[in-house]
């Protein structure tokens, strides 16, 4: 009951709104004013009444259950005529639209798999790729401190460390691997 | 006596002789009705000289071609939305977005994401923000020589190029905005009404339709101003039938607003869900496949055009972008115009664009400068 009182109010509302402004144009209005400028402008006011109330009427749960409902219809509707067509085409052992849908889902599924290792991949090269970067420096850095004052290198670029210095790392057991030994 | 009847008289043949006025103006525009089909073909999409550079799956890579060389080093991309042609951006001389840019010399592109088939459904916005833009910037960028580029989104285009430069921010060099909604909270603009979950079953919409029709997107958008569309819109139309350069813009805007296009169903879930129902981007919680979008990463200059009266993308869905970027040079211009206006409006070409271009020039590169940007190793190494 309160729905009727609510409707019957806002059409209230906008017959008033549309008056007002009907009012407002012909207040505008003198006996020299070209009749269908005249015209045009109380066209423009009821056409504004009418696109405010539009708008409000668009807004209000009545409107939003009312597209609800059609919406859930339409669906509705739209899944049984493809589920019919469905058991059509397997009755007559024919593809239907959903195992073409299928086949796409699963092909995407491979699709992504794929391009997730191939992205993991690609981590590990640019990683591998920074860690030869970053030796590729530090072989270098070595073989810079292994040249003479006058540029050239020694025989035997790898400094080892001094005599005492190895027997302390012997003595803790970390002395490194030294071929030259 | 005279003056009584003066008065009541002279209003009353006025009248009457514009009446008749409008009656035999009326029947010649009645006689205009025949030619109008004619005159709708006629219309033209697209205004500047472009050429098809790229190709991707159902994506074509449009580069403006000029008479002069470009100006600027860094190249232009426009990226449009998934609803819509693009050729909205190019839509007449005159009426063109693409020309001001490259009449400002920029070497311009636009992405035309082509029309999405029923095997297209399962795309999603990490497809074409990490696959199809990462491929085409990267491809512009290889063209030009250029390490950035600068990119111009318009409407979800606008958002997809926001998620875009936050996810690869050292590839935008310039981020501009064309109605692009960002922050989807407020309740000013009927689509968030309309999407709102106890109404819309996105979800089952997807299962069912696979791609979102183009009659049901179309639906939507005149529903928004049914009144403007449906009538005052034919009235307009009855009134001005005798205008030829009216008639040129309508059915050139008309065309255009007809011509929609389906969007893949992953990604219309994703925009309805992410966006409209939870939004995510501004809670910082966008997934964009395995990434998550922050728009604190956005470092680079922004510029964000907003239309005023937009009913599609309302001013509020836009505004907040600024506040969330993490870019110290951040500018925003508003026109009293519409969606649609804003492109194309005649208020929009005269001062909007050559503002924008203006901007743009500012915080870009000309032609033959050293080169700057990510490579300085390589560039001294050389």
């Amino acid at each position: 009951m309160d729905n009727y009182f609510d409707q019957a109010q806002r059409f209230g509302q906008m017959w008033l709104d549309f008056m007002m402004r009907s009012m407002q144009a012909a207040t505008g209005m003198t006996p020299q004013t070209p009749p269908l400028e005249a015209m045009r402008q109380m066209r423009t006011a009821m056409l504004g009444a009418i696109s405010q109330a539009a708008e409000q009427w668009m807004r209000s749960p009545q409107f939003l259950d009312l597209m609800k409902q059609s919406l859930d219809g339409a669906l509705s509707y739209w899944q049984q005529l493809s589920g019919v067509w469905t058991q059509a085409r397997h009755a007559t052992q024919g593809v239907a639209h959903e195992d073409v849908d299928a086949l796409m889902v699963s092909v995407r599924h491979l699709e992504q798999r794929l391009l997730d290792r191939m992205e993991e991949m690609s981590d590990r090269v640019e990683e591998l790729s920074r860690d030869m970067e970053q030796l590729g420096r530090r072989l270098a850095k070595l073989n810079a401190n292994g040249r003479t004052s006058n540029g050239q290198a020694h025989d035997q670029p790898i400094r080892r460390p001094a005599p005492a210095a190895r027997q302390r790392k012997r003595a803790r057991g970390q002395e490194a691997f030294n071929p030259a030994e | 006596m005279s003056t009584f009847s003066s008065t009541w008289t002279h209003p009353w043949m006025s009248w009457q002789q514009s009446v008749m006025d409008e009656s035999l103006l009326a029947m010649r525009r009645m006689a205009r009705l025949p030619f109008l089909w004619d005159r709708s073909q006629r219309v033209s999409k697209g205004a500047s000289p472009s050429e098809i550079v790229y190709e991707e799956d159902r994506l074509t890579l449009l580069h403006y071609t000029s008479e002069r060389p470009p100006r600027y080093r860094t190249p232009l991309v426009f990226v449009f939305a998934l609803v819509n042609r693009p050729y909205i951006l190019d839509l007449k001389p005159g009426k063109s977005v693409v020309e001001h840019f490259v009449k400002a010399g920029f070497d311009t592109y636009l992405v035309d994401w082509g029309v999405p088939q029923a095997a297209d459904r399962h795309l999603t916005l990490d497809d074409y923000i990490n696959g199809y833009m990462v491929n085409v910037m990267d491809y512009v960028r290889e063209r030009t020589g250029s390490d950035q580029v600068n990119v111009l989104g318009y409407c979800m285009g606008g958002t997809m190029s926001a998620m875009f430069t936050a996810l690869h921010p050292r590839v935008v060099r310039n981020l501009m905005l064309l109605a692009a909604g960002i922050d989807f909270g407020s309740r000013d603009g009927l689509l968030q009404l309309w999407t709102d979950p106890a109404v819309f079953d996105v979800d089952r919409f997807v299962e069912v339709y696979g791609n979102a029709p183009a009659w049901f997107l179309q639906s939507a958008f005149l529903l928004l101003k049914p009144v403007q569309n449906l009538i005052e819109k034919p009235i307009g139309l009855a009134e001005r039938m005798g205008d030829d350069a009216y008639l040129d813009d309508y059915f050139a805007m008309e065309g255009w607003l007809n011509d929609n296009i389906p969007v893949p169903g992953e990604v219309f879930r994703e925009f309805v869900k992410y966006l409209y129902q939870q939004n995510r981007l501004v809670k910082g919680q966008m997934p964009v496949g395995k990434h998550i979008v922050d728009l604190k990463k956005i470092t680079c200059p922004v510029l964000n055009l907003m239309a005023t009266r937009d009913d599609l993308v309302p001013c509020s869905q836009s505004e907040p972008f600024n506040e969330l970027v993490g870019s110290h040079d951040k500018t925003t211009m508003e026109l009293p115009a519409g969606h649609i206006g804003l492109a194309v409006g005649s208020k929009a070409q005269r001062e909007l664009w050559p503002a924008a271009t203006q901007w743009l020039g500012q915080r870009s590169d000309k032609a033959g400068t050293a080169r700057r940007g990510l490579r300085k190793g390589r560039a001294k190494d050389s």
